[in-house]
């Protein structure tokens, strides 16, 4: 459903508005609220879970120098 | 735009904006290296992510809530009296959530024909935000939850320093009415409040294992990459050019915008539409980056960690008052925030304990202060507005006005909010993992691809 049609016709009519969809910003914005909250619970989920992992290995302060890899 | 003198107004105004973010792009870049460089190799890659995922996380928040925070909140609430009426040029109906154009629901929000600068001053102003966020990021390395961090970056970038710029950073702010308060370049609105919100996490967060001896002497711990850190640090100075840009205002007629009758006088400003020149402010720029050089230089005996910070220090330090300063009165000013930032990092740090990783609170916060408070006896006098019913620059509203950056707006929040993350066991990493470093995971993966690979080709 584009809201500009005609150029011809939407400039001279004073028309300013151009995106896609105009009156449903509302819906866009619950969209964009619940994919934001949804991230940070999921990324925190993971980041604890990534921290479990690793202390369980138990390594030292300097056993990451085995890892420095050459490339 | 009906006519072309209006259309080259216009349209110059829209790029300058541009060109403004684009600059201060640079900030954010070196901000990411500078930090890269500080950390040690086990946390490269943690403390890159860290600081990266602020810019989404800062920007979706400034669209949803922060830009409308910074119109909404001028008069406090319920302190000052708005003269954003009919009658001025920004006709916003005055008071608390008054303003129509940084509701996320608005079609000026979004690409319109008939308005061309509300979203380049909305990007502007988010750039703003990730500066703020990323003084705190830079403080809290190696030891800090990316998760945690994310909270605390939204906190500081969409809505305490929103707070204190609709307080204090904006032609109708109630600070700059009752207090007198003036802070053309943001020592305190950007920095002083970032840098005392970096103060009251890092006295939650607590030192990195190993900062301190078993007798509470501080350890140096010192920056992995040098030359990571002072290309980070000329890429942030290189950005604070569009920072100084951005906080000004063209072109503006000031003649009507005043009420003087029959006046027509077109000239730059800065965000309180008082007049300032860009060419004034380009020279105070570069004599507050050498004063803080050059202070920074002889105080730290030529560490060349400390000179880089103490050249930004400097500007930070004369950046309240650098719209109407003498360019050597700004070079003074900034060696004296230096001498002074410099001192207290290492009294906080050893009274204290505090383990400020990059020295943000020194270079940021003390710095910030002290330029208000300096700015307050300098300019007083000076008005603070061309609106009729301000008061004028004076030390007492600037001290209280660096309490309110620093502690209410700063430390305060900042405290509380990483008191409640810390109370659920999600600010700080746990003792294996920092021992280990954030980066062990990835780190073994690459190795075992690393080895694969070579046993492949042989």
């Amino acid at each position: 459903m584009a809201t500009v049609t005609s150029w011809t016709e939407t400039l001279p009519a004073g028309e300013t508005v151009i995106y896609p969809f105009v009156g449903t910003e509302w819906l866009w914005l619950l969209i964009a609220v619940v994919f934001w909250l949804t991230w940070h619970f999921k990324t925190s989920a993971g980041e604890t879970e990534e921290h479990n992992e690793l202390a369980a290995k138990g390594k030292g302060p300097s056993d990451y120098k085995n890892n420095i890899a050459d490339w | 735009m009906d006519n072309e003198l209006s259309a080259l107004v216009t349209i110059f105004t829209e790029f300058y904006y541009w060109i403004t973010v684009v600059l201060m792009f640079l900030i954010h870049i070196g901000f990411c290296m500078y930090e890269v460089g500080v950390s040690r190799h086990k946390n490269h890659l943690h403390t890159l992510m860290k600081n990266t995922m602020l810019i989404p996380l800062v920007t979706v928040t400034w669209f949803f809530f922060g830009w409308w925070i910074y119109w909404a909140f001028v008069n406090g609430p319920w302190i000052g009296t708005s003269i954003m009426d009919g009658n001025s040029g920004l006709q916003l109906g005055g008071g608390f959530g008054a303003n129509e154009f940084a509701d996320p629901l608005d079609p000026l929000m979004g690409i319109n024909l008939g308005d061309h600068i509300s979203g380049v001053f909305w990007a502007a102003f988010l750039l703003f935000s990730w500066t703020a966020a990323s003084i705190v990021s830079g403080a809290v390395i190696e030891r800090i939850r990316i998760s945690a961090f994310g909270i605390l970056a939204i906190a500081i970038g969409s809505v305490f320093w929103s707070i204190d710029a609709s307080w204090g950073w904006h032609f109708d702010g109630w600070m700059v009415k009752i207090l007198g308060y003036h802070d053309a370049y943001a020592s305190g609105v950007i920095h002083a409040v970032c840098g005392g919100f970096a103060l009251g996490v890092l006295a939650v967060l607590g030192p990195r294992i190993g900062k301190f001896a078993s007798d509470g002497t501080p350890r140096n711990i010192g920056p992995r990459n040098p030359w990571l850190v002072a290309i980070g640090l000329f890429l942030i100075y290189t950005g604070f050019w569009g920072f100084y840009a951005a906080c000004n205002i063209p072109i503006f007629d000031l003649g009507p915008e005043y009420g003087m009758e029959g006046v027509t006088y077109f000239t730059a400003t800065n965000i309180y539409l008082t007049p300032t020149t860009l060419s004034g402010i380009t020279m105070n720029f570069l004599l507050s980056l050498s004063g803080g050089l050059l202070a920074g230089y002889w105080i730290s005996k030529g560490d060349p960690f400390w000179t880089y910070s103490s050249g930004l220090a400097g500007i930070i330090t004369s950046s309240a008052g650098n719209d109407l300063y003498h360019p050597l009165q700004a070079m003074i000013i900034a060696a004296i925030g230096v001498y002074v930032a410099y001192k207290m990092h290492f009294w906080v740090e050893r009274r204290f304990k505090i383990d400020d990783a990059v020295g943000a609170v020194a270079v940021h916060g003390y710095a910030g202060v002290v330029g208000l408070v300096i700015c307050g006896f300098v300019l007083w006098g000076y008005p603070s507005s061309g609106y009729e019913g301000y008061a004028a620059i004076n030390p007492i509203g600037m001290i209280i006005g660096a309490i309110i950056m620093f502690g209410v707006l700063g430390f305060l929040p900042g405290w509380i909010i990483a008191k409640i993350l810390h109370s659920m066991g999600k600010l700080r990493i746990p003792h294996e993992v920092e021992l280990a470093g954030m980066d062990f995971n990835y780190m073994e993966a690459s190795k075992a691809d690393e080895t694969a690979l070579a046993a492949d080709e042989k």
